[in-house]
């Protein structure tokens, strides 16, 4: 509940809770909850042209306007917003005609997945004439990871770089993107921008431990969280092993994985999952686990990995010796025949880390019902160039 | 993000209504550190926006901020001509990690009370010898010199419930020369080293604040401008090889070389007569 001592923000001689919010010219009364924040208050009545990134006030993605201010949606308090007009992508055009910006997107096709694009467009659309004349710096509360920026500055200039789709000319014409109009004005449908009936949440345990056997796993005092649907452990799940790498090639990516393990093999492996009403009776509820770990030894390092007395981490046969899966060399043509035939050999040992692109649209998936041939439905963030 | 583990939002006309302090009570200012990640330990937020603290006055004495005035407020601020350090204030807003749209939710106070190493609100208020005005819950108001709140990452002063009310600069120090020099390990990237240097009109003096490449700011004060040798043997026995702040925005060792690098650009700066560059 939300006590305001001063009730400006209040339908007059209302007794509830309920505020009056104006989005995108749109009056309506509702009471957010207490730490909700803007973003999720939004996409909750179907604004869905208010992404959720980073929700950590980094991505820029959840951007709107407070009374003309660009703001992070994720992180302005919903009751904040009572009482200020908030204007989102959605109520950008005005009278069918897109604003300046959203066409100059458009025409410089400043986006490829577009999951940035309505966050990119609201604070473009909010700078001035000084901070337009330092990009980076005005822009560095947004993020786009697959156009860059260049595309982006382009539509700062004016540049249009699509054709017209004429017919017997489009081969070799630069096209636009088909969902354009779409992603410029928050229309653009991505995975997670649809209200389900009676949407469960599942939220996941993870481990504090980098190895370690479980013991034993109390569910009683989750399973009293009201509004708590389910809990599963290792016990509840099918002991069935497949690869998470979801490689075609079972060579190089065995199968090495439960859904749910009695074995944590890294700090922030899956425990244990509940499902229920809200995210945040599954959050409380993970948190009331009783988990009993006995703790085993670990090892950090690939190298030390690969030594004989390394504590074993996979035991389910088919390794080649110890933590090794399987040795592989491979060449095309014959190295040693280069080396000898070249003027100059170069040798040294590289290495580099494993590098995310960290896209901007989260990970999730929506799972329906089992249908009457036993298929349950589960659709995922789609390629970032195909968005609709 | 949302806050799944508050269940009340209470908001206070006035400070005083808040008389029962307990664990898991949070104030609210600019909330965009509170809302940045999970506060599990945090069940009740008390919104300080209804208290209506007039964001900024200024007087002959000086400048007032209210330690709810956003940082958008405070970098639009104009005052007299002759407080020369005033473009501190935008060179100091400038060295945010975050960006505008931030700015113009968070607070200058909560930037202060979240005390890390790279606050460039810190960095303004100590460099400009501020004083903060504190509201614990159950004593009178205090004033604190503002190079004592910070006590190192992430820690400072306050009290359970005690409350930053508001921030003030002096005139006398709002007049003094300036000079700013600041460096992050990326383009726009949060500071590994901010330092701040101001000059008394009369000339001679030089007080030095070296801010985020210290886990607390620190601050050297010269009645008379030192030589360079006098300043960098006075940098190290204030700050050891092992008092700069080591992190992923720069090593300890790369930290004490820009502090020793910037503290002689300063000092050499406002040895020279006139107007800063």
């Amino acid at each position: 509940m939300i006590h305001a001592d001063v009730a400006d923000a209040r339908p007059a001689g209302s007794a509830d809770a309920r505020m009056n919010y104006n989005v995108n010219g749109k009056l309506f009364s509702a009471e957010p909850t207490p730490g909700q924040c803007l973003r999720t208050f939004l996409r909750d009545r179907g604004v869905f042209g208010v992404k959720k990134g980073c929700d950590a006030g980094d991505c820029g993605a959840c951007t709107v306007w407070l009374d003309g201010m660009p703001i992070h949606s994720c992180l302005m308090p919903a009751f904040r917003a009572a009482g200020s007009e908030v204007t989102t992508i959605e109520g950008l055009a005005k009278d069918g005609a897109l604003h300046p910006m959203q066409q100059a997107f458009l025409n410089a096709q400043a986006f490829q997945c577009g999951f940035c694009a309505a966050g990119m467009i609201m604070t473009s659309a909010a700078l001035t004439q000084e901070q337009r004349a330092d990009l980076p710096h005005a822009l560095k509360g947004n993020l786009c990871r697959c156009t860059g920026y260049r595309a982006i500055g382009d539509a700062f200039a004016g540049v249009t770089e699509i054709e017209d789709d004429v017919a017997g000319r489009a081969c070799g014409a630069s096209l636009p993107n088909p969902f354009a109009a779409g992603i410029v004005t928050g229309r653009a449908r991505y995975t997670m921008d649809v209200a389900v009936e009676g949407l469960l949440h599942l939220k996941v345990l993870r481990s504090p431990h980098a190895h370690a056997r479980i013991r034993a796993i109390g569910r009683e005092r989750a399973l009293a969280v009201p509004g708590v649907v389910e809990v599963f452990t290792w016990e509840d799940v099918p002991r069935r092993l497949y690869s998470t790498a979801l490689h075609e090639d079972h060579l190089v990516s065995p199968d090495d994985t439960y859904v749910l393990d009695n074995v944590v093999r890294f700090a922030g492996q899956r425990i244990a999952a509940v499902v229920a009403e809200t995210e945040a009776a599954a959050e409380q509820a993970c948190r009331l686990l009783d988990v009993t770990y006995e703790i085993l030894p670990a090892v950090f390092d690939p190298v030390a990995a690969m030594a004989p007395d390394a504590p074993i981490l996979h035991d389910k046969g088919g390794e080649e010796k110890g933590n090794i899966f399987v040795d592989i060399h491979g060449e095309v043509g014959s190295v040693a025949d280069g080396f000898k035939a070249a003027d100059a050999v170069h040798e040294m040992t590289y290495s580099t880390s494993r590098v995310q692109h960290v896209h901007l649209e989260t990970h999730g998936s929506i799972a329906g019902a089992a249908t009457t041939d036993g298929c349950i439905s589960a659709p995922v963030p789609r390629h970032p160039s195909s968005c609709s | 993000m949302n806050l799944n583990t508050v269940a009340e939002v209470k908001r206070p006309t006035s400070a005083d209504q808040i008389t029962q302090w307990r664990d898991g009570y949070a104030w609210l200012a600019g909330g965009t550190w509170l809302f940045s990640e999970p506060q599990i330990s945090t069940d009740t937020l008390i919104d300080l926006q209804q208290l209506n603290w007039p964001a900024l006055k200024s007087s002959s004495a000086g400048l007032d901020i209210a330690a709810t005035c956003t940082v958008a407020e405070l970098y639009r601020f104009a005052g007299p001509s002759d407080w020369r350090a005033l473009p501190l204030v935008q060179e100091c807003c400038n060295s945010f990690l975050a960006s505008f749209k931030i700015w113009n939710a968070a607070t200058v106070g909560g930037n202060i009370c979240m005390s890390l190493p790279a606050g460039p609100m810190i960095s303004l208020t100590v460099a400009l010898e501020a004083t903060y005005t504190l509201w614990p819950r159950t004593a009178p108001a205090r004033e604190v010199p503002s190079i004592d709140f910070v006590t190192g990452n992430h820690t400072n002063i306050l009290q359970k419930g005690e409350l930053l009310r508001s921030i003030h600069l002096p005139a006398s120090v709002l007049s003094k020369r300036p000079a700013f020099r600041h460096a992050s390990l990326t383009h726009l990237g949060r500071s590994a080293a901010l330092l701040i240097g101001t000059q008394n009109a009369a000339g001679g003096d030089l007080v030095i604040t070296i801010t985020a490449a210290t886990p607390r700011p620190v601050q050297l004060r010269f009645k008379h401008a030192p030589s360079a040798i006098e300043l960098r043997r006075t940098i190290d026995e204030r700050i050891p090889a092992d008092g700069y702040f080591d992190d992923v925005h720069g090593s300890a060792a790369y930290k004490r070389h820009l502090t020793r690098y910037f503290a002689e650009q300063i000092r050499a700066e406002l040895a020279q007569p006139g107007a800063r560059k």
